[in-house]
């Protein structure tokens, strides 16, 4: 695929393709950047990970250290067979979607009304720095003298440990927005609310999303550690169940079921930020 | 005299609005001490726990032993696998998706494993230290080791530099802005490391002191260590910016006009 | 059409003026430039006119009307561009107009109305980071003028282009000039673009920012037709101009130093 001309005075566009790029570099540094060298080398060390493990598992006690092909019993059993991971899934997909969410549309606002008003950034940012440094699990406790051992506890604490990063990446986007973009508001007299939603909040996207990014990670903590604290259910459970039982082999499906949907989430976060942001051309330069 | 000027002030807003708050939750408070105690009470609580008791700083000590030693294990492995990953292509293949899915996945899930592996001390804090902050380290080192200036390299080659020159004096002084950042997000993360790990398995250390006054319902004991926690956190932050300026000389400085 | 009527404009506690008694009046459809050395005040005062800025004193008033903050009767088009870089080339010429409250269909058909003027139908779906910085002012010159103003205030416009692009601009916005009424004010760094764009030249000083002379320019138009650098009034006008402002900038550091000489000596920081 050949480049596009470069810009001629007041001429045609300028654009040049990712995807040239990088057949570019394969041909000039070898084999580990091709694709098939890409998933040798990750197959590869997947086998040899996987069989010294096994080698290493069964010849300790095979109960401690769980080896692979323990591990896929496991996984079968508890996804077909029983499939009592499924029920586990869904509740602790539940919690999180719904702290989660609402902790964005909150998170957003304040972050901001706090971005837009500096009167109201400094009442508010002692205690928005000092939550945002607090380990949320530290405040297991004093939730659970509040709303009990309950579903509310659950989302209170995935909806604290999200909201945070929210708010202050949102708070950052927003005092990031180009001055002079804001005068072509001006002057072609936008009422405020026009401004918000014509320049500051696309403006401040990329912030925003870099917050929701982080608090996802963080609102998925927060759902394990309530779910393995106070209300022992969903995955979090699960682990906890299996654990003082001594299934280790058992064990590792919730984990691995965890890393997933962490992945899985994350993955879907940037494929959704591509599509609402299609003019950020940093998206342009991630590889395969 | 308090003048319109005085009331806009960014410090005395902070200022006032904590003085409001602490006012506020003094006087309702008061109403059901359970709840969320009040700031007297709290403050009588540290002092007992602090200097009466003597419960706070073993506990803090414990917490801190761990989290120093952890954290120095993981920055020193953590900065060798991010320049790793970042200068050779196939250490980077290797680690990659373990490195990602590690990362992605809350330490609390890995505590009871954990823990059947290292058992509940000394060794499970620095462990879940380690696993806490090394993660950031190594991708922060390592988008840093990727991120110097093509020109700077080229400058290096130039000079005919071997491989372990680059490294040293072109690679390492570019990314130490990169490094730095990755230490501050790896210290937070250790101390909520290290609180999650005494807060479930552990029977010592300031996050043990977090579930037994709230498991007994003393609210006002309960918030001493939370709050001991948060302000640490900040100095922890602090701390770490300020070494990173030392470090970096030539990043800071005004223009000479 | 534009009348600035003894302009004042002092920052904070800053001696002297940005701008000391600045007048100026524009009929309707003339070309007026303001050109001065740096720190001269012209974008200060073009901000006032847009209503960016209050003034600390005098008054402005366009069409007529007093003017005190932004109007839908004046449009300004922006150095830098200032092109929002998520939206698309008909959606940012369409913006005035949106926030106007004009209908989608309408507003578009207008912006698309003004795109093809300026040759940009082609790339009416793309994103300012894909096209170059001629066809991104150029954008901002339609968005400016869809919304039909009276009064089209221009700041440096050409200033971030390259040489090519500029010239190329520049006969463009005379062809825009020619057939609309537009009163237009123009700030430029550039002798040569002010001869060539402009009906009358206003030149400014400094320190503070004032009017040291105003110049019609009598080159028959349009000039974009012949080789108007080659015509004897060209070089008069341009050459009274950049003695002026030679002449100026001596005298501007000869009262610094006179001022340095008066204040005590400091130790630096």
């Amino acid at each position: 695929m050949t480049p596009k001309p470069a810009a001629h005075p007041g001429g045609a566009p300028v654009r040049v393709s990712a995807l040239h790029h990088s057949h570019h570099r394969a041909t000039r540094r070898g084999f580990l950047y091709t694709r098939t060298g890409v998933w040798t080398v990750r197959i590869v060390t997947f086998v040899i990970l996987i069989v010294a493990w096994e080698l290493y598992a069964s010849g300790v006690s095979r109960a401690l250290f769980a080896p692979p092909s323990a591990i896929l019993e496991s996984i079968i059993e508890l996804t077909i067979t029983e499939g009592t991971l499924w029920g586990a899934l869904a509740i602790s997909i539940g919690a999180l979607i719904a702290g989660f969410g609402l902790a964005i549309v909150v998170g957003v606002l304040i972050g901001l009304f706090m971005g837009r008003f500096r009167t109201l950034e400094y009442v508010l940012d002692p205690y928005v720095s000092f939550l945002y440094a607090l380990p949320s699990i530290a405040l297991i406790p004093l939730l659970v003298i509040w709303f009990g051992i309950d579903t509310e506890l659950r989302l209170a604490l995935v909806f604290i440990a999200g909201v945070f990063p929210v708010i202050i990446n949102t708070m950052a986007g927003v005092k990031n927005v180009d001055v002079e973009l804001l005068d072509v508001a001006r002057v072609a007299c936008a009422s405020e609310r026009q401004v918000v939603t014509t320049v500051v909040l696309p403006g401040a996207m990329p912030f925003i999303f870099a917050g929701i990014r982080v608090a996802l990670s963080q609102a998925l903590v927060g759902v394990i550690v309530a779910e393995m604290t106070a209300i022992i259910t969903g995955l979090g459970g699960m682990i906890i169940r299996f654990a003082n039982f001594f299934q280790t082999a058992n064990l590792f499906v919730p984990i691995l079921a965890i890393m997933v949907v962490s992945v899985a989430l994350t993955a879907g976060l940037k494929r959704l930020e591509r599509r609402l942001m299609p003019w950020d051309h940093r998206h342009a330069e991630e590889g395969a | 005299m308090i003048s319109a000027r005085t009331l806009r002030d960014p410090t005395m807003l902070r200022i006032g609005s904590v003085v409001a708050v602490l006012v506020l939750w003094e006087v309702l408070g008061r109403l059901d001490p359970i709840v969320a105690s009040y700031p007297t009470a709290i403050v009588a609580a540290f002092v007992e726990l602090a200097f009466v008791d003597n419960t706070l700083w073993p506990a803090f000590a414990t917490t801190l032993q761990g989290l120093v030693v952890g954290f120095a294990i993981s920055s020193v492995l953590g900065v060798a696998i991010g320049f790793a990953m970042g200068r050779i292509r196939l250490v980077d293949l290797i680690l990659d998706p373990y490195v990602s899915a590690l990362y992605a996945t809350p330490r609390i899930a890995l505590v009871p494993l954990l823990v059947l592996w290292v058992g509940i001390d000394f060794e499970l804090r620095v462990t879940i230290v380690v696993l806490s902050s090394i993660f950031p380290i190594i991708i922060n080192t390592y988008i840093g080791a990727k991120s110097v200036d093509r020109e700077l390299l080229d400058t290096g080659r130039a000079f005919a530099a071997n491989g372990w020159q680059m490294l040293t004096t072109v690679v390492v002084p570019a990314s130490i802005p990169y490094l730095f950042a990755g230490l501050r997000i790896g210290v937070a993360r250790a101390l909520v490391g290290i609180i999650v790990a005494e807060m479930t398995a552990a029977v010592t250390g300031t996050g043990q002191l977090i579930i037994q006054y709230g498991r007994f319902f003393q609210t006002d004991k309960l918030f001493v260590p939370v709050i001991i926690l948060g302000l640490f956190s900040i100095v922890l932050a602090e701390v770490v910016y300020f070494l990173q300026r030392r470090a970096t000389p030539w990043a800071n400085v005004e223009r000479i006009r | 059409m534009l009348d600035i009527q003894h302009v004042s404009k002092s920052f904070g506690r800053v001696a002297q003026p940005v701008l000391d008694d600045f007048s100026l009046t524009a009929a309707e459809g003339e070309f007026v430039s303001l050109i001065g050395p740096s720190g001269c005040g012209k974008t200060t005062l073009l901000r006032i006119v847009a209503g960016l800025l209050p003034a600390t004193s005098g008054d402005v008033a366009v069409a007529g009307v007093p003017s005190v903050g932004p109007s839908r009767d004046k449009a300004v088009v922006f150095q830098h561009f200032n092109l929002f870089p998520w939206r698309t080339t008909l959606a940012n010429a369409a913006y005035g107009l949106e926030i106007q409250k004009v209908p989608k269909r309408e507003r578009e058909e207008r912006a698309m109305r003004w795109l093809r003027m300026l040759g940009l139908e082609k790339y009416a779906h793309h994103y300012p980071g894909e096209i170059s910085g001629g066809m991104r002012q150029r954008v901002g010159i339609a968005r400016a003028l869809a919304i039909e103003p009276k009064l089209l205030l221009m700041d440096e416009p050409f200033g971030a282009l390259d040489a090519l692009t500029r010239e190329h601009l520049q006969g463009e916005l005379q062809k825009i000039a020619e057939q609309t009424s537009l009163t237009i004010l123009f700030v430029t760094h550039s002798i040569d673009e002010a001869v060539y764009l402009s009906d009358r030249i206003v030149v400014m000083g400094t320190h503070p920012g004032r009017i040291i002379r105003e110049f019609a320019v009598d080159l028959r138009r349009p000039r974009y037709d012949y080789n108007f650098r080659a015509e004897p009034e060209y070089a008069q006008i341009r050459g009274e101009i950049w003695g002026m402002l030679e002449r100026e900038l001596a005298e501007d550091e000869e009262r610094s130093d006179a001022a340095e000489d008066t204040t005590p000596m400091e130790t630096p920081a």
